[in-house]
Order: structure tokens, then sequence, then C-alpha cells
């Protein structure tokens, strides 16, 4: 599999393919590695591990700009935000790690609190405004079924929400959310899975069947406007990268619908949600 | 003068009450998509905080509230999904 630094965006409420935005500082794998701000993303580490951190301004076309450091070289991380602070959770090569940033400010990381889960890797993220949270993900080999969150407007450690509706799930399922329900969708069970499951942010406990993606994949990308939850790329079979985007609509259970194509086929890419104007 | 306030609509006494609408209310908080000019008020009835919108963009109002509450758009979702990285 061959690294890109391309950035592309689609217009959510419009269904249609992929349109090319510019590109990151160096080609990369990113998974869940990024947050928002609406005005302004920010995308950092990735796989190989490293510490960097760049930036892009949503509405506008252009290239990635450096925004600052993590505090550790890390590679399969995490990060959740509410819209004023990103927080990077889990990732390889760092002991508890969870770092934060103020994203309307470039600059470096700060320790934010623990997960008291050494190289926790792999998890979808979702949001609200005040809790981010984590779900499933591995270490080493071995998947996890626990749902995890941090209140991320203090600097607190992780305390556990739930677990998964279907056990285990690993190897990078998607996540995404209307700031009221959550639902992760895709990912690796021992096999490629096709589920979508969700939880209710505000209400700690498991998660609960949603519906199914289009295809059985891992390692997707999945936004949202608030409206629909739209889940893009990925890789079906292993070790073939996919244009295929899906969506749903949050609010609604059921089964995705067919979106568009991304420009390129692409796994472990970034995918954040930001403001078009 | 006949010693009564009145409320504009009677005999000129040489005193009036202002005209005032009653805020909107309802059973939860403003929604950013109201699309009310700044300055408007809103009620939320279950809570009974007061809130007034501070930023009419259409679709994306602020609603501050006197208890300490603040209605504003989502900043962690947006129009746009933006892929980034990855590898084929």
């Amino acid at each position: 599999m061959a690294a890109i630094n391309e950035i592309e965006y689609i217009t959510i409420a419009s269904l249609g393919n992929g349109t090319d935005f510019g590109d990151l500082l160096s080609a990369k794998e990113i998974g869940g590695s990024h947050v928002s701000s609406g005005s302004r993303g920010v995308i950092g580490a990735g796989y190989p591990a490293d510490n960097v951190l760049q930036y892009i301004t949503c509405a506008s076309l252009g290239d990635a700009i450096d925004f600052g450091d993590l505090n550790n070289n890390i590679a399969n991380i995490s990060a959740v935000s509410n819209g004023t602070r990103g927080i990077w959770i889990g990732g390889t090569e760092a002991d508890d790690p969870m770092d934060y940033i103020t994203i309307a400010t470039t600059g470096n990381a700060s320790d934010f609190g623990d997960i008291n889960s050494q190289n926790l890797v792999g998890g979808a993220t979702c949001m609200s405004d005040t809790r981010g949270l984590y779900m499933g993900g591995h270490y080493g080999p071995a998947g996890v079924d626990t749902i995890l969150y941090i209140t991320m407007a203090s600097l607190g450690n992780a305390t556990d929400f739930g677990n998964l509706a279907q056990g285990s799930i690993w190897s990078t399922p998607a996540g995404c959310s209307n700031g009221t329900r959550g639902i992760i969708g895709g990912g690796y069970t021992g096999s490629l899975v096709n589920t979508i499951e969700y939880v209710t942010i505000a209400s700690l406990g498991n998660s609960t069947d949603f519906g199914n993606l289009n295809n059985s994949t891992r390692q997707k990308g999945a936004c949202s406007d608030g409206t629909k939850g739209v889940f893009g790329g990925g890789e079906a079979p292993v070790n073939t990268a996919i244009d295929v985007i899906d969506y749903v609509n949050i609010a609604s259970l059921g089964n995705a619908s067919d979106f568009g194509d991304l420009t390129d086929a692409r796994r472990l890419g970034a995918c954040l949600s930001g403001n078009s104007s | 003068m006949s010693g009564k306030i009145g409320d504009n609509t009677g005999r000129a006494s040489g005193l009036t009450k202002a005209a005032s609408s009653a805020p909107t209310s309802a059973a939860g908080d403003p929604a950013v998509d109201r699309d009310e000019s700044v300055g408007t008020r809103y009620i939320n009835t279950t809570s009974g905080e007061l809130f007034i919108c501070t930023d009419a963009t259409a679709g994306e109002n602020i609603w501050k509230g006197q208890l300490g509450s603040t209605v504003q758009p989502v900043s962690y979702y947006g129009a746009r999904g933006i892929w980034g990285g990855g590898s084929r």
C-alpha cells in the first residue's frame, strides 16, 4: 500500500463525488487522528509514528500548514473535539497518552490526562459538546469491546462508558455523531464487518444495532453535517483500498445508502467535518 | 388625567406605555436556525431560562441565556466532509 498526501472534500448535503482540496505536508496514513473547530481542521501523527500536527482551513481549498507538535511520536492515535479543544487519545509508543490543543491557536500540545491503557489503538471516536467517546480498538492483536469517554472541558482521565453490542471491533472502525447520537461503522472482528452501532452520548450504556454499511470494510473515515453520517474509503477486502462513500441519516436507524465516490481509493485517511463558508 | 396608565389604545392621557411583544416561548432551547433578528427574546418554558438572540446569521444563530446557557452552531461537524492522506 502506498501512502498518499492528497486532500479531497465532499458537500455532505449534496450526494456526489469528492473534489480535490489540496495536499498534506507529507504522504502518510492518518486514521482517526484529526479534529475540527468547523473553520479549522487539525490533522496529526498517523503512521509511521511522528508528532507533527498540521491544519487546513476547511472553507478554503489549499495545502496543509504546520500547526505544532504532539508531546510524543505516536502512531495509530485517535482524536475528539468540542470545537474549541482537540484531544488526542491512545496510540502506540506512549505511556497512557492524551494530549490536547486549542484548535484556534497554533502551537504544541499539552498533557490532558490518562486513558489507563497503554498502546490502545485503532478505536473509533464520536463526540457531543461535552463528551468525547473512544469506541473499540485493540491492544496488539487483542480487540476490545469497551467504550471510554472523557469530559473534554476538563483535563481528567478517561472513564468507562459501556460496551459495544457485537463485542470487540478493532482495526479502525469509523465514528461520527450528530451531537446526540454517536455511530460506529465497519471494522474487523476476525473478519471485516458491515455493521453500524449507535450510542446516546449523554447516557452511559452499551451500543445498539443501527443498520449496515453497503460493504464489509474497515479503516474508513467518517464525518457528519449533523444530519447525515458519511463513511468513505476503507479497505475491502483486506489490503484493497476502496473509494466508496456511504451515508446514513443519524437520527433514523437503517442501512446505509450510496453517496458517491472519493477521487482516490484510500484507507486510513483522516476524515473530518468542517464549514464550507 | 385619569390616574390609569393606558395601553395606547384608549384616550390620550398624557401618559403612555411602550408597546411591547411577549417573547416567544416553547418547551426547549431556541434552535440555531430560528433566524430571528438580534435582540429577539425567547423563553424555554421547561427550564424557565430567557434567551436573547445575539447573532442572527442565517442557520447559525447564537442565543445567550440569562442563566448562562449558550445555544450556538455545533462546530465539530459541518457542511463539508474532508479526507486527507491514507494509502492505496
